[in-house]
Order: C-alpha cells, then sequence, then structure tokens
C-alpha cells in the first residue's frame, strides 16, 4: 500500500485505463466506446511520461553555457508526442467509420441498430 | 449478469494493475532503471551529436529519425483512411451544420475569434521554428494550426474557412512532412553520409553547423505544416452536409 502511494501516478493510469476498458465492454453505443478507447490511450501516454519524470527535475533542454540541471527522461516525452498525434487522427478513423454506421443503421447503439435488422 | 460478470473481470484486472504498479521501482528516482539506460546519454551528448539544444527534438528527429517518419506515414495512413470512409469532404459551401446553425454568431464573437486565431497561427509558427533549442516543434505548432482552422471554422462557417484552405492547396500540404524527410535524407546520401545523420561531408565545421541546423528546421517545418494540414482536412471530412444527411435519413 506505501509503495503505492510512491507510485501513484501509476495507481492513477492503472485505473483510469481500467475505467476506459470498462467504458469499451460495457456500452453499446459507438462514441461512448471511442470515447472509451481514448481514455486508455491517454492512461498509457500518462503512465509513460510518469516512467520518465525525475524528481525536481528540468526540461530537457539544454542552455548553452550554463552547468546542466537534472532533467527529466527525454525519450518518453518524444515517444509520446508523436503518439498523442498518432492517437487523434486514429480517433478521427474512428469517428468516421462511426458516422457511415449512423448514416446506414440511422443510430450509434450497437444493440438497437441490431434489434432494427431483426 | 453481463454488468456484473464485466464489474469482477476490470475489478480484477485493476487489482492486477495496481499490485503490477506497486511492485515497480518509485516514480522520480534517480537511480531507476528508465533513468539510468539511455536517457544519460541522450542528455550529456544531444546537443553535440544531435544538433538540438532541445533534447527531445533531438531525440525526436536525430536519433530516431526513421521510427518520426514512419510515424509521420501513419498520420498520412489513417488520413487516407478517413477519406476513403467519408469521400474527401468536398462539401457544398454553406450547407453544413455549423453554416445552417439557427443562432448566428454575433458580429462581436467574431471579430474576436478573427484575432484570436490570428495570435494562435502566429504562436504555432514560432512554436514550430524555436523548436530545434527551446521547447516546441513540429508536432505542436502543426497542433495549434488545426485548432485553430478549427476554432475558425466554428465562429464563422465552414465556406468562409474552407476558401483559404481549400482541398487543393491541402493535397500538396498533406504530404510535405514525409517529402521533408525524404528529402533532407536523401541529401545526406547524395553527399556520402547515412540516411537521416543530417550530416554533410567534406565540409568544415561552421558550415556543418548551419546545415545541420538548416535540415532540422526543414524537416520541422515540413512536420509541421503536415500535421496542421491533416488536422484540417479531418475536421473538414468529418463535417457532414445538412441536405444530404437528411435526405438520407428521409430515406
Amino acid at each position: 500500500m506505501i509503495a503505492l502511494l510512491d507510485n501513484l501516478n501509476y495507481a492513477v493510469a492503472m485505473i483510469l485505463f481500467c475505467i476506459g476498458f470498462y467504458t469499451v465492454i460495457m456500452r453499446s453505443n459507438l462514441i461512448k466506446k471511442i470515447v472509451g478507447l481514448t481514455i486508455m490511450q491517454v492512461a498509457v501516454f500518462f503512465f509513460l511520461v510518469s516512467i520518465g519524470y525525475l524528481a525536481d527535475g528540468e526540461a530537457p533542454t539544454v542552455i548553452p553555457g550554463a552547468p546542466p540541471p537534472p532533467m527529466v527522461n527525454p525519450l518518453p516525452q518524444a515517444m509520446i508526442l508523436t503518439a498523442i498525434v498518432i492517437s487523434v487522427s486514429t480517433t478521427a478513423l474512428f469517428l468516421s467509420l462511426a458516422l457511415k454506421f449512423y448514416e446506414h443503421h440511422g443510430t450509434v447503439d450497437m444493440d438497437k441498430a441490431k434489434e432494427d435488422k431483426r | 449478469m453481463k454488468r456484473v460478470l464485466a464489474i469482477l473481470f476490470v475489478s480484477a484486472l485493476a487489482a492486477l494493475l495496481l499490485y503490477a504498479a506497486a511492485l515497480l521501482p518509485p516514480m522520480g528516482d534517480a537511480d531507476n532503471p528508465t533513468n539510468q539506460h539511455i536517457a544519460p546519454r541522450y542528455l550529456e551528448r544531444g546537443p553535440e551529436e544531435a544538433g538540438t539544444h532541445n533534447i527531445v527534438a533531438g531525440v525526436l528527429l536525430n536519433y530516431r529519425g526513421y521510427d518520426t517518419m514512419a510515424e509521420v506515414a501513419v498520420l498520412s495512413a489513417a488520413l487516407a483512411g478517413v477519406f476513403a470512409v467519408l469521400g474527401k469532404g468536398r462539401t457544398r459551401i454553406g450547407s453544413t451544420f455549423i453554416d445552417g446553425a439557427r443562432v448566428e454568431f454575433s458580429i462581436v464573437s467574431r471579430i474576436a475569434v478573427i484575432l484570436l486565431v490570428s495570435f494562435i497561427m502566429l504562436l504555432s509558427i514560432q512554436v514550430i521554428l524555436q523548436g530545434t533549442n527551446l521547447p516546441g516543434g513540429g508536432f505542436q505548432g502543426g497542433a495549434a494550426i488545426g485548432a485553430g482552422v478549427m476554432i475558425s471554422t466554428l465562429a464563422l462557417g465552414f465556406g468562409r474557412t474552407q476558401h483559404r484552405v481549400p482541398y487543393s492547396l491541402r493535397a500538396i500540404l498533406e504530404s510535405t512532412g514525409i517529402l521533408a524527410f525524404f528529402v533532407v535524407g536523401t541529401i545526406g546520401v547524395v553527399s556520402g553520409a547515412n540516411f537521416l545523420t543530417y550530416t554533410l561531408p567534406g565540409i568544415n565545421e561552421q558550415a556543418q553547423a548551419i546545415a545541420r541546423t538548416t535540415m532540422l528546421i526543414v524537416v520541422e517545418i515540413g512536420i509541421g505544416v503536415m500535421v496542421g494540414a491533416v488536422a484540417t482536412s479531418v475536421f473538414f471530412a468529418l463535417l457532414r452536409e445538412k441536405e444530404a444527411h437528411d435526405v438520407d435519413r428521409a430515406a
């Protein structure tokens, strides 16, 4: 339990991930499913950026001439930076598929679309 | 029943993940394996090896340039997917939900939005250009460009924004990121260095530094313009025509 308090960021990321996962598996509304997927993505970003954190670390930007202060790990930041932009565009792809689903079935709810078919 | 099962499953997953999180080394400790592995090398020798004072940009463009190039390609692929599903967003002017809104934006808020968007665009240009040495870079600046276009569309309507960034222009801008990577990489290969090392062998050190900074900034600008254009195109493609939609529903 104490160890979990040290790693509060990790714990929050895990709980966020589970909230997103629950949303994805339980909601039949496609838009809500996409929101759940986005929450899961954000949880992973949060976890990875937290891994690179250094207590009292500065942003990883070197000022020429000055002695470098302790800086946070730049690697997760660089990875997540691209991942955020990619996640925005893939979310747009999900949303466009949901839009087509709506144009076809007249609803974004998967259960309702199934009932209509019968 | 399904709900209970789902809650049980998700709780078990949460317990497992939290147990794993408790076993990880304490966050922010300088002795963590993640902070010991490769980060010290990046932080110590980044400015000299990658040519950027902003180490994140150095990792992104130089140390892991191939990775970033492929991620930019993924961006193009996602955009191609949106276009394949929805069409290219050639909606008729003045027919979207935004243009057909019942409540018009007042003149005050429209002028305020025009002012705001001009400052957002200035900010994004600065963020892109300072990316090699200060916090910033192509991805962030491009996202700001996209946000500016979206705000402008919401306030001024699709028609008035769209003719400033027509499809024919965006089609070219959407490929600038990969093009910049390929051009810069190929210049390096032609002059005898490796792909994407941002070096030109056979010139003196001072010219080398200038050439490297120029190449890095060219790639940053390419990425920034591309991300902005992709965000704009995706947003425009997701806008639907009002009448066409109503006709679809009636049929």
